[in-house]
């Protein structure tokens, strides 16, 4: 059943009227409650608005529904709260409402044996960006000419934003031209390539839906089609095969969002390539010299799992009490860390100093991803690329068989 | 930048590389003094903390040396220090520190020669690239 | 299972919001607050730690009571017995209460409530006396209120800062960004400081390392220099500022070579910065310690002060002076009356105030003479009540403060550690500590915002306020402190500090970023920059102040040859009653030294790390030298958290007119180990 497709609606008419695009997603979560398939549900809750919410763990059923409707403006660290507070799901069924990264970033923890991936459930939801919260705020106000506390929806559609506020009257931005102004989602969403959660078990959007009250569902594993079936044999969802025009439609619209992500990658990476050596290393200084040591960017890492750091005070690498701390300090992070950064952004959100960490780690995952051919987040089978080896790197001695020297001279070749 | 004398921490695997070392030593083969030379059993120990640490301390190059891939006494921690050292490379080369700084060379037990000679050539190598521009950050 | 409350860090006066995670009645974690204005889910290493000491193994459980040289545990009623007839016995004048800057304001306001109507005194004071009590000395009879005169997030908008006796970036991480984010602008900044600190390093475009002290002389001659290239602000000065003339007539007088040799500043870098600050379209002064800490702070601040009515670089946002509160509660806890001439809300203490409280307490009589300072109360008092103050780390000659406290006949410390001041105590109440109670704090721009209770108080610790109240109780007066709750007191609050009227726990717990007073009514959304239109003095204008250099009161000589400044580093808060117990911070910095420049240590010989014996005229200290030419030579710095190696051994007790200690300097000799 992977890989089939479903045009969905709840059958329950509260959830589709509180939920996103026909509240599939409630009705699923309610049913895996109420099925007792999971003992609790995590998904994020808004607090007080629109703008801030929390990872919250449902275990009753009715709660669901407070949950319901997607929030642009939130971005809570799901997966390292599921590992932190959770116990990593060891001893309790839970079902995950995720964002690619957030899937992504829990298949990660899965491999490095962080989270117990059998006892999990992911639903996830397509993401095309999270605004942050004082940003989209004053662009509602400034850009929009609305009270932030009026808007009740957020759209993102091809190029542009829409808002819909409590009237049911919308406006429309081009998306693009707010962020040239500084406004827009955070900066690894707009260089974020992966739109459609393909690593959960089930994955739900807009993208390919005919009708507003429409949930587009793609099976992505097993156990997502055995549990859309029995959500539709129990009666809490109720789902139609799309077109072929629908099914176009959604491969349409992804490609184009990841065009436009790939494009902003390239325009963002580019400003560093075509530096030179000394450059380059001024450029990341500049930024590294007002780091803190808050060690923020370290324990919102989903990547980052040690038990003892070596970057703590008293490992004795780092030498302790300065600030800006040595360079060893963000080096030895990323070197941990870049082969399987998911650009979740965490990282750059916790900043202090606003260093822009996920761009420098996301940056050396790109070429880290084509020099090993590997993309972190996609399959917990999959082994992180330096710890393993492959048999037919026995046979070639070429020592730079990895290493693409391309940017040495600073000129792009 | 005149005058400086580059500084080299060299990583060497027990089986091969430290062997060649040794040969070369016992030959009276003639190599640059720059290099300090550390042995581990295997350069698939090589953790790329020690290579970062290295440089963060002050060192302007980094030479490591394994068995010839499929010649391994641990079978594949060279092949695992290739990958280490290739990650490396980028992210120095990322960060604005010549990627040249890091060499990672297969030299055999019996190649004492190629290893005098990868030495020299790696230390005249550092040596036009400067000193380390991790120094004077660090101070 | 899991549950986020949403509260405020309690360490500096940004106040920068953070969820605390709770399971089962632990926390366990600390979670970014990403819609919170001023924190925007950023925490520096204190904040992300913040929660830690709470489970320290020493923290209080239970009262202690002193039986000989020893503290022993004992029952509430037991120490509270013993603190009552104590109390009971005692007149007003020989009575002190030390309050604290990190109470929350409800606890604040029942302390002081507590002295004036309990026990009849004025002598009430907090460790403000420490930090800005000449900030009221020098922005009252110039613009009226010592207050932060701007908002922590309009601080992106100016073009220009001056950045004076504060280092921001490891004291104010929170309000250090948005300085940063001008500075991506476009925006200049001055750092006056005779430090290089990581400030000056990072941001300053201008960095005026003048000889410390001598702020009064460099901004006269920045003045001078203003009015000799016609960059005042003729409109404002006009419109708004009375007594140009006068200080016209006294700068004018002033000789420029004069004030570049008395500060050690070029007179080209005195023009640059002057010339830069004067022509910004909106200038922002940022100024704490490094002003404030001297015999001379209240004349720095009105030099300040007049610079910025001179150039009219005041009621923007971002603009103005703007002094730096640097505790939770360091501008709450004086809003709440814990001054010796202040009643709640600043009231002064005239006929209007006493009625005004007789009435709303429901008294016969209130204390109407002013009462003692901290330093007074602690050499002149006989009986003291301490609360969250640890002046045996944190008061100028500690030994000498040492001598005092011991000699008392009574002294009751409240407090959530047995601190260094607490250990010398007749009696030790164990109170609930930040995260384990409910209130409001005010932080360093007038926000009021709530903390929240997460986790219950460990063993029989209770809240502060609780702890008051009881006594009161326990002294005849319950039906004065009839407070079933935080919320009750805060009612109370609204009614005595008009600038609180429209601020309640309703409010505060919708809004996130809290509400800037003054706030006079419940529709009004709180306050951002102040003086936009008048000033707070009588007649609404700004009043030029002329001041003189003074040196300060203790220069190096041939005895003394070094000068000695204290401060802070990021990673510790204060005396490190918290910090220090606080694994990841204390790791980082273990413990004191001393910042010496090379060539002075080349010439005595010392290297980085070794020890070294620094003398002054009130003790002696050993600790570590730290070799680094952030100082300028002649000048050694230590931060002063570190009871084992306290700065404050060898700091002067000497006081400014307003009875602030001159904390930042003081003359000291090094001495080998075994010299």
């Amino acid at each position: 059943m992977e890989g089939r497709m479903y045009l969905a609606i709840a059958s329950d008419v509260e959830m589709r009227r509180r939920g996103e695009c026909g509240g599939v997603v409630t009705a699923l979560l309610k049913f895996l409650l109420e099925s007792k398939t999971v003992n609790a549900v995590l998904a994020v809750k808004k607090r007080g608005n629109r703008y801030d919410g929390v990872s919250q763990l449902i275990t009753d059923p009715e709660e669901v529904l407070e949950c319901a409707g997607s929030l642009h403006c939130v971005s809570p660290n799901i997966a390292k709260n599921l590992k932190n507070y959770l116990d990593g799901a060891q001893n309790m069924k839970i079902a995950v409402v995720c964002k690619p990264c957030d899937a992504r970033a829990i298949v990660e923890l899965t491999k490095r044996e962080q989270v117990n991936f059998e006892n999990l459930i992911l639903i996830g939801v397509n993401c095309t960006g999270i605004f942050p919260p004082n940003i989209a705020k004053r662009m509602l106000v400034e850009e929009y000419g609305v009270d932030p506390s009026e808007v009740v929806r957020e759209d993102i559609d091809g190029k542009n934003l829409i808002i819909t506020l409590r009237d049911g009257s919308r406006r429309m931005r081009d998306l693009e031209e707010l962020e040239r102004k500084g406004y827009g989602r955070r900066a690894n969403c707009k260089r974020c390539d992966v739109k459609i959660p393909r690593m959960a078990d089930l994955a739900c959007g807009k993208w390919g839906a005919e009708k507003e009250d429409q949930t587009f569902v793609e099976v992505c594993s097993e156990r997502g089609a055995e549990i859309l079936e029995n959500a539709v044999k129990s009666g809490y969802v109720i789902v139609e095969p799309p077109s072929r025009e629908a099914i176009e439609e959604r491969k349409r619209k992804e490609t184009e969002a990841i065009e436009f992500a790939r494009k902003e990658r390239r325009e963002e990476f580019a400003e560093i390539e075509k530096m030179n050596l000394e450059e380059r290393f001024k450029y990341w200084n500049g930024y590294l010299e007002r780091c803190v040591k808050c060690f923020g960017c370290r324990d919102v890492c989903p990547i980052c799992y040690c038990r003892e750091c070596y970057l703590e005070a008293d490992r004795g690498l780092v030498k302790p009490g300065r600030i800006p701390p040595e360079r060893m300090f963000p080096l030895v992070r990323i070197a941990h860390v870049a082969d399987s950064c998911v650009n979740c952004g965490q990282c750059e959100d916790a900043c202090p100093m606003e260093i822009p960490i996920s761009k420098l780690c996301s940056m050396l995952n790109q070429y880290l991803s084509s020099m090993f051919r590997y993309i972190p987040g996609m399959d917990p089978r999959e082994k992180p690329p330096l710890t393993m080896v492959t048999d037919g790197e026995f046979s070639v001695e070429d020592i730079d068989l990895f290493f693409n020297l391309k940017f040495v001279s600073g000129k792009p070749s | 930048m005149n005058g400086h004398e580059p500084r080299i921490i060299a990583f060497f695997c027990n089986f091969c590389s430290y062997l060649a070392a040794d040969m070369a030593g016992v030959s009276r083969i003639q190599y640059p003094p720059n290099v300090r030379i550390i042995r581990l059993m295997c350069t698939g120990r090589l953790s790329p903390l020690y290579i970062l640490e290295a440089f963060a301390r002050g060192a302007d190059g980094v030479l490591v040396a394994g068995c010839h891939p499929g010649d391994c006494h641990f079978i594949k921690g060279n092949l695992y220090a290739r990958r280490r050292v290739s990650m490396l490379k980028k992210l120095l080369e990322m960060m604005g520190i010549d990627p040249r700084r890091l060499r990672l060379e297969w030299v055999s037990a019996s190649e004492g020669n190629k290893l005098a000679n990868v030495i020299k050539e790696f230390v005249e190598e550092v040596r036009s690239l400067g000193a380390n521009p991790l120094k004077e950050v660090n101070a | 299972m899991i549950d986020y409350v949403p509260t405020i860090c309690p360490y500096c006066g940004c106040g920068c919001g953070m969820y605390l995670v709770v399971k089962e009645g632990r926390i366990v974690g600390v979670e970014p607050w990403k819609e919170h204005p001023v924190s925007e889910g950023k925490l520096c290493p204190k904040g992300r730690n913040s929660y830690e000491f709470l489970y320290s193994h020493d923290r209080l459980k239970k009262p202690l009571v002193r039986r000989g040289d020893r503290l022993v545990e004992g029952s509430w009623e037991d120490a509270l017995r013993r603190v009552v007839n104590e109390f009971r016995d005692t007149s007003p004048e020989d009575f002190g209460i030390l309050a604290s800057g990190k109470t929350t304001n409800e606890e604040s306001y029942v302390l002081q409530k507590f002295g004036r109507v309990v026990i009849g005194t004025n002598n009430i004071d907090y460790c403000a006396r420490f930090c800005h009590a000449t900030t009221v000395g020098g922005l009252g009879p110039t613009l009226g209120s010592g207050v932060m005169a701007s908002s922590v997030l309009d601080y992106e908008l100016p073009d220009c800062f001056l950045i004076a006796g504060v280092n921001v970036q490891e004291t104010f991480p929170a309000i250090a960004r948005r300085i940063k984010r001008a500075k991506e602008r476009g925006a200049k900044i001055i750092v006056i400081d005779p430090r290089k600190t990581l400030t000056a390093k990072l941001y300053a475009d201008i960095h005026l390392q003048l000889f410390p002290g001598t702020d009064v002389a460099l901004i006269n001659g920045m003045m001078r220099v203003i009015l000799d290239e016609g960059l005042e602000n003729g409109e404002f000065i006009e419109k708004r500022t009375k007594g140009f003339e006068e200080l016209k007539e006294y700068l004018l007088s002033i000789d420029l070579k004069e004030v570049e040799e008395t500060t050690n500043v070029s007179l080209d870098e005195i023009k640059k910065a002057a010339e830069t600050y004067a022509g910004a379209k909106t200038g922002s002064i940022l100024y704490d310690e490094g002003i404030t800490e001297y015999t001379t702070g209240a004349e720095k601040i009105t030099a300040l002060a007049d610079l910025a009515l001179l150039t009219g670089h005041v009621g923007k946002p971002g603009a103005g002076v703007n002094p730096m509160r640097g505790q939770i509660n360091g501008e709450g806890t004086g809003d709440m009356g814990c001054f010796p001439v202040f009643y709640p809300g600043f009231k002064p203490l005239t006929e209007q105030t006493f009625e005004f409280f007789r009435d709303v307490w429901n008294v016969e009589s209130i204390p109407e003479k002013a009462g003692k300072t901290v330093m007074e109360m602690l050499e002149d008092c006989k009986k003291l009540y301490i609360v969250g103050f640890n002046p045996m780390v944190s008061a100028p000659h500690v030994t000498r403060v040492k001598e005092l406290l011991e000699q008392k006949e009574f002294v009751v410390v409240q407090d959530i550690f047995l601190t260094e001041t607490a250990a010398l105590a007749d009696v030790v109440l164990p109170s609930a500590a930040w995260g384990e109670k409910m209130g409001t704090h005010t932080w360093t721009d007038r926000r009021v915002q709530l903390v929240r209770k997460a986790v219950d108080p460990p063993g029989e610790a209770i809240p502060d306020w609780q702890i008051i109240c009881r006594l009161a109780e326990m002294m005849g007066y319950g039906d004065h402190f009839e407070y079933k709750s935080p919320r009750d007191i805060f009612e109370e609050i609204r009614r005595c500090v008009p600038q609180y009227r429209g601020i309640s726990y309703e409010r505060l717990e919708k809004s996130s970023g809290g509400i800037q007073w003054p706030c006079p009514s419940e529709d009004h959304p709180g306050t951002s920059t102040m003086f936009v239109e008048r000033f707070n003095t009588p007649d609404g204008f700004g009043h030029f102040g002329v001041v003189q250099y003074r040196p300060p009161a203790e220069l190096p000589d041939n005895e003394y040859p070094f000068m000695l400044t204290t401060g802070r580093v990021i990673f510790h808060y204060h005396t490190g009653t918290m910090t220090r117990r606080t694994e990841r911070l204390s790791n980082e910095v273990p413990t004191g030294f001393a910042v010496i420049h090379p060539e002075n240590a080349e010439e005595l010989g010392i290297m980085d790390g070794d020890e070294i014996l620094l003398v002054s005229r009130r003790g002696r200290v050993k600790t570590f030298a730290r070799v680094s030419n952030e100082v300028a030579r002649g000048l050694i710095f230590m931060p002063f958290h570190f009871a084992e190696r306290a700065a404050n051994i060898l700091t002067n007790p000497v006081l400014a007119p307003t009875k602030m200690p001159e904390f930042k300097l003081c003359a000291v000799r090094i001495e080998r180990e075994g010299s």
